[in-house]
């Protein structure tokens, strides 16, 4: 058997390095950098029912060790993904996670119903994005609200389904426990933090939303808490992310309790990160003379 | 686009603010008057993410030069860059200037405002290269001037702005009715990349503007570097300055 294979609730990777959705594009870029057949999984940028234009510059800011952003799930709409996309990354032996979002409860059936037919492997929903002015991260940080919408996702779906958690919570076990519940069969974690900067000469946020959502190298030691967490609150397996750069991080989270990983931020940095830090993983996992490497996953709770 | 390494050969002071570097690379490298790249700046990602700077010229085939501001961290670093030690970066990136369908006899005009004057040098040799006869080149600065030396034009202005009382659009609005110009090029701030889109409004001639956004992945897959931009009498949409642009038709700009 392939010793790098994950299996996250019925999702198979062929290894567990993914990339993150809005990190990534869909795929066409950093294809011109590695083959993609490499990735264990890409998750596509934010989808919605329809074509989105996002928010108004400018939708990035650098701080120490992270960035702010506020894109504001710009996206051609599900039915061009469907159309154009899908097609192209289809070429390529990795797992397809479309991540879709919503205005309203019932936009993530909708976002369903649309994916129904379309040749992909997993839908995350996406609960956490702060981002957008109705939906997103409120879905996430109510227990009910999340518990409804991922209900409605499973309910009108015939594919796997993951669930996209916001760091933005008093207790993330409690929203973790409601989408298992609601019968998710993976969680990913985490979105992006809310977060601000200030521009000392003009006295006013950068950015024209004030707030947006903080990711890379900064984030990884409370995303790291966090899937540490929820591995034990929950049964079904985690997707772990936020500020993951290299080999060294992603043990990290999979010693937390992630089955897979995801680069986001990092990509930005160096395009060929993901194949790097596949590379590292492989060496790691032959340096500890482990027969498969999913024995690694949640050690770090003994 | 590729991810590259240059080796410095040269990084030099122009200014008491402004820099040249010098990057050679193990194969030629081809690019466009306009494009630029995106340079990974500290080893210790700090600052994280790459650093947007336009191809100011081609010195060989293997080497370019870049003309770099100190605005902050990224670039204050890139001041300290040793001659022989590599560079990574990703390039060439983006669509530089457009210059086909011009007469070669046609009076084209070159506007540049400070820093925005780097990817110019290479656009107006590019232009005499191709056999452009009439090419004018009117560059603003706020103070010290540099870089005249290495365009090569028809005519060339310079503006110090510590000194005279105007800028390079207000040269321009006084010297348009001697010449009939056929195309513009700008780049620079963007009050001036306005002023210039205001002056040619009406007279159904290419004015192309080298825009800037701040940047993340620099590839197009981050949408981070949105700029509002027309698609129709009534549409507009987010486009991309690391792919679509970094140099847009003026008439089709929406500044916000
Ligand atoms: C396509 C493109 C080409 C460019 N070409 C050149 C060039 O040839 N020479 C040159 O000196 N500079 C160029 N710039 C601008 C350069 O990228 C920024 O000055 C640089 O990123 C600032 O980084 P920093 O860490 O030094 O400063 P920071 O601390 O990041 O910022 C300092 C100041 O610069 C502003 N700034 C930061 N990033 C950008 C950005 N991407 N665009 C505009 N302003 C920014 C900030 O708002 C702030 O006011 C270009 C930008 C773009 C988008
Ligand atoms: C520019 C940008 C756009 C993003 N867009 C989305 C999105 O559309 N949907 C989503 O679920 N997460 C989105 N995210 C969040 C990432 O997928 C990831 O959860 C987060 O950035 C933490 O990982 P990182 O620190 O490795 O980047 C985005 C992040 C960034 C930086
Ligand atoms: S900088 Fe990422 S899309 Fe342009």
């Amino acid at each position: 058997m392939n010793p790098l294979q994950v299996n996250l609730g019925g999702l198979i990777l062929k290894n567990p390095v993914t990339v993150a959705s809005g990190t990534f594009g869909f795929g066409r870029e950093y294809g011109e950098f590695f083959d993609l057949s490499l990735l264990g999984g890409i998750a596509v940028k934010g989808l919605t029912l329809k074509e989105r234009s996002g928010n108004p510059p400018p939708r990035i800011v650098e701080t120490r060790g992270g960035m702010i952003n506020s894109v504001g799930l710009q996206n051609p709409g599900v039915e061009a993904f469907i159309k154009e996309e899908i097609p192209f990354l289809r070429r390529f032996d990795t797992r397809i996670i479309v991540n879709i979002n919503g205005d309203e409860p019932e936009d993530y059936a909708r976002m369903a119903m649309a994916l129904q037919e379309a040749d992909i492997d997993s839908i995350e929903v996406n609960i956490s994005c702060p981002n957008v002015k109705s939906g997103g991260m409120l879905f996430g940080t109510d227990p009910e609200v999340a518990y409804r919408v991922v209900r409605q996702v499973v309910e009108n779906t015939r594919h796997h389904v993951m669930v996209k958690l916001t760091p933005n919570v008093t207790d993330i076990r409690v929203i973790a426990r409601a989408v298992e519940e609601a019968g998710a069969k993976a969680i990913s974690l985490v979105n992006t933090f809310n977060a601000m900067a200030i521009d000392i000469q003009t006295q006013k946020p950068v950015l024209v939303r004030k707030t947006g959502g903080l990711s890379g190298p900064a984030i990884k030691p409370i995303a790291l808490r966090l899937v540490y967490e929820t591995y034990s609150a929950v049964k079904i397996p985690i997707l772990g992310m936020g500020g993951i750069t290299g080999a060294q991080d992603a043990l990290e989270f999979m010693l937390a309790g992630a089955s897979a990983i995801a680069l986001g931020t990092y990509n930005f940095v160096d395009p060929l990160a993901a194949v790097k830090t596949l590379e590292g993983i492989e060496a790691y996992r032959k340096e500890k003379g482990l027969e498969n490497l999913s024995d690694l996953v949640g050690k770090a709770h003994r | 686009m590729k991810l590259m390494t240059g080796t410095i050969i040269e990084n030099s002071r122009v200014t008491d603010e402004v820099f040249k570097i010098r990057l050679r690379m193990a194969q030629p490298f081809e690019f466009s008057p306009g494009q630029f790249i995106n340079i990974k700046v500290s080893e210790w990602d700090a600052p994280l993410l790459r650093r947007p700077i336009s191809i100011s010229r081609r010195m060989d085939a293997r080497t370019i030069e870049l003309l770099v501001k100190e605005q902050g961290a990224g670039t204050r670093q890139m001041r300290f860059f040793k001659t022989g030690t590599p560079v990574d970066f990703i390039g060439p990136l983006g669509r530089g200037f457009n210059i086909s369908g011009f007469k070669k006899e046609a009076p084209l005009l070159i506007l540049g405002g400070g820093i925005g004057t780097a990817p110019l040098k290479g656009l107006s040799r590019d232009l005499a290269n191709r056999g452009y006869t009439r090419v004018y080149v009117v560059n603003g600065f706020k103070d010290h001037p540099y870089g005249k030396e290495d365009f090569e034009c028809y005519e060339y202005v310079e503006i110090d702005e510590s000194k005279e009382n105007r800028f390079v659009t207000d040269h321009v609005s006084a010297s348009l009715n001697e010449t009939d110009f056929q195309g513009v090029f700008a780049c620079g701030p963007t009050p001036m990349l306005k002023r210039v889109r205001e002056i040619f409004k009406d007279r159904g001639i290419s004015v192309q503007l080298s825009l800037e956004e701040k940047m993340a992945c620099g590839v197009g897959a981050c949408l981070g570097c949105a700029v509002k931009i027309k698609t129709g009498p009534f549409d507009h949409a987010y486009k991309k300055v690391c792919v679509d642009g970094p140099v847009f038709e003026a008439s089709e700009v929406i500044f916000e």
